[in-house]
């Protein structure tokens, strides 16, 4: 019998940097495509972020979101991809104390990418499964909104589910 | 293993009854039977609730005609038809089981007739069900070609009808108690607010008892929206939350969604020195009945105010508050609606994802009823808000405390207050502070502790001046921020946690105005010092606190 063996690849090692993030996981799990937005300034950037989400004992939040929206098990959950956006250079999104804009960024992206699964050029439906809280006064903020545009347009760009 | 020996006949007449009481109201039933006239593309519908004589007020018969594109002979035998084909049904209709018209019909009354006539024929056809010659013959009989009544003929001449349909409800059961007066009011309600946006895009008219047209009420008051957004409230003008309506997905693989869209009505208290405020109260209807959800399939409402249990009907802060989502025939298939389609249930992942996108919506919509309850307080000069019955313990106790410095070495305490005085100009400057704050602060009867609405860059606190001869050091604090909103507001009245709070933070202001009169160098750092704090707090209650507090989460 052979030992279990698993391959990961990280597009580039700035993703471990501590840097404020907006990252979004997705995985595909027979014809159910699942997708995640989140937001982090972990010691080990997102790949410290990433450990979290995928916990086996408990279960992270990505694969309890999983469970949550389908009937697979965890054992079930294979590939799981993360695109993550450094919002570093904005300067507003660092620190402890700019965690409430992260996370008004985090919604806007949320329900950005809720509303593209509804996109013609969508392909291959997916459910976005993550959950989002965020203050109102930022949410409507212009530099917020427009951000959040150019991180849409990226992601777009990146995600499977319209090839 | 199906048996052979098992009856094959349905038991219709036990199935009819169990039809026939589905739990149609007198409304519900009339408008299902309505909005057949709507998808026939009627110009005119006209409804008449007949009682027995002038005398008695009990109604007998409803009689609905339409001018509409009318049926043939095939077609008025399908709409009496139990589980009509689905193909004669259209996309935009209400329709969806085919027992629309004999469910609603036979819930009020014994026989239903139709006559109708398709324009592109000549002649009227007419039929009828009879719920005792199906109890009496123990089938489903649609009885056909009939010749029409007198009174029948009338109807079409006294509604110059050249194509339509007549619906009459005759021997009516259940509601010969409701009195012809509260039907006709309710109907007319109803219809006005179900087929709003048919009456006002499709130019449809409505005719209850009455020669005059029903007027539309669409409870979002979306005609006087124009480009109003919630960021610019003020209180005396509906606005939208989203700038423009928000596609929330039901089903990712149909794509099937549900467009939202939130406003905010005008906010009556501010119209109370105009003598406006029942006025205003009555033209926007508001009322805690009518708070809520209005759930709209294909242009009709199906569910009126409801909570979908995201907020609590008795939080009087939304008020003002309402949202539509709007269904076509696409989620059909995703939600749950019941025959009379008033009753719907959405999949949970929806409901989840409909709350976070709201939430934000309904906090903002009680910030903004506070801030208006605020500026009525400034207008009318009363005590503001609930928040300031809050402090006034406090400010009672800490209306004389002024700056002090102390020597840390000796331990010698001296007043500030007067490097205050004669800093106050520079001050005032310093911490923006116009002449319209003083005045507003006037108003508050020189209290110390005064709550704001929202304070920049979302900071907990702000030295101000203000109180005794608006000469003193006082201390703002920010209804918006969580600490505010979910530790002090928690606090009883004037408790002795209130009171050390804020003589904490008047402190605070206190030290940094004592400084900064002097040498403003560390302005900055006093700045920072806030800004680190307010954000520090702001996070610990989101991260901490949000979790245990289901209720207010859900608001």
């Amino acid at each position: 019998m052979r030992m279990k063996a698993y391959e990961a690849m990280v597009a580039s090692p700035c993703i471990a940097n501590r840097h404020p993030y907006i990252y979004i996981l997705y995985t595909t799990i027979q014809d159910n495509s699942f997708l995640y937005v989140g937001e982090t300034e972990e010691h080990n950037g997102v790949i410290g972020r990433l450990s979290g989400h995928l916990n086996y004992n408990p279960p992270g939040t990505f694969l309890s979101k999983i469970m949550e929206y389908s009937t697979y098990q965890i054992e079930e959950v294979g590939k799981v991809n993360v695109i993550a956006f450094d919002v570093s250079e904005y300067q507003i999104f660092s620190g402890d104390i700019n965690k409430t804009k992260r996370r008004a960024l985090e919604y806007v992206i949320h329900f950005e990418m809720l509303k593209y699964s509804c996109a013609d050029e969508v392909t291959t439906p997916y459910t976005v499964i993550s959950h989002v809280q965020a203050q109102e006064r930022y949410i409507n903020d212009s530099k917020i909104q427009a951000i959040s545009q150019e991180i849409l347009q990226q992601a777009i760009e990146m995600i499977p589910f319209n090839k | 293993m199906i048996r052979d020996d098992r009856p094959k006949e349905l038991p219709i007449v036990r199935l009819l009854a169990g039809i026939r009481n589905m739990g149609y109201t007198f409304e519900s039933a009339i408008l299902d039977i309505v909005d057949n006239s709507v998808t026939a593309m009627a110009n005119n519908i006209y409804i008449l609730i007949q009682g027995k004589n002038k005398v008695d007020s009990r109604i007998e018969k409803v009689i609905i005609c339409d001018d509409g594109k009318g049926m043939n002979c095939d077609e008025v035998f399908n709409a009496l038809e139990l589980g009509s084909p689905e193909s004669v049904y259209q996309d935009n209709s209400l329709s969806k089981y085919g027992f629309g018209l004999k469910s609603a019909g036979l819930s009020q009354a014994n026989a239903i007739y139709v006559i109708s006539k398709h324009e592109e024929e000549n002649d009227w056809n007419k039929a009828s069900i009879s719920w005792k010659d199906i109890k009496e013959n123990n089938r489903y009989i649609v009885d056909e070609n009939l010749t029409l009544t007198e009174e029948e003929k009338a109807y079409i001449q006294q509604f110059n009808l050249t194509n339509g349909t007549i619906v009459i409800l005759d021997e009516l059961i259940k509601v010969s108690k409701v009195k012809k007066n509260l039907a006709v009011k309710k109907i007319t309600e109803k219809c006005a607010i179900t087929f709003h946006r048919f009456m006002e895009k499709n130019n449809l008219k409505i005719y209850v008892n009455s020669d005059d047209a029903i007027k539309p009420y669409d409870p979002l008051f979306c005609n006087e929206i124009g480009d109003n957004l919630m960021t610019h409230y003020d209180g005396k003008h509906v606005c939208n939350y989203f700038p423009s309506s928000y596609p929330l997905v039901i089903n990712p693989k149909t794509k099937s969604k549900a467009t939202i869209k939130a406003v905010l009505l005008p906010n009556p208290p501010l119209y109370e020195r105009e003598g406006l405020q029942k006025k205003i109260n009555q033209k926007y209807h508001i009322l805690q009945k009518n708070i809520g959800f209005y759930i709209y399939r294909n242009d009709r409402l199906i569910v009126e105010a409801t909570t979908l249990a995201l907020f609590s009907r008795s939080e009087p802060r939304l008020l003002a508050s309402r949202i539509s989502i709007d269904l076509d025939t696409n989620c059909d298939d995703d939600i749950n609606l019941d025959v009379k389609k008033t009753q719907l249930v959405f999949p949970e992942h929806f409901m989840e994802q409909l709350r976070d996108l709201l939430n934000p919506y309904f906090r903002r919509s009680k910030d903004l009823w506070d801030e208006m309850k605020i500026r009525k307080a400034n207008e009318l000069q009363e005590s503001p808000t609930d928040s300031d019955a809050l402090h006034s313990r406090s400010n009672e106790m800490l209306k004389g405390v002024a700056p002090v410095v102390c020597d840390p070495q000796t331990g010698d305490v001296k007043p500030m207050q007067d490097a205050v005085v004669n800093n106050i100009a520079d001050l005032k400057e310093q911490y923006g502070i116009d002449d319209t704050v003083i005045e507003e602060l006037k108003r508050k009867n020189k209290q110390r502790v005064v709550t704001v609405s929202e304070l920049p860059k979302g900071m907990l606190w702000k030295p101000g001046i203000g109180g005794e001869n608006n000469c003193q050091v006082i201390v703002e604090l920010s209804r918006q921020h969580p600490f505010y909103e979910k530790i002090y507001k928690k606090l009883e009245v004037g408790s002795d946690a209130v009171v050390i709070l804020d003589a904490f933070f008047l402190n605070m202001a206190m030290a940094e105005m004592g400084i900064n009169c002097d040498d403003n160098k560390y302005a900055k750092i006093f700045e920072k010092l806030r800004q680190s704090v307010s954000h520090q707090l702001e996070n610990f209650i989101d991260l901490e606190l949000d979790e245990d507090d289901d209720e207010d989460e859900s608001l």
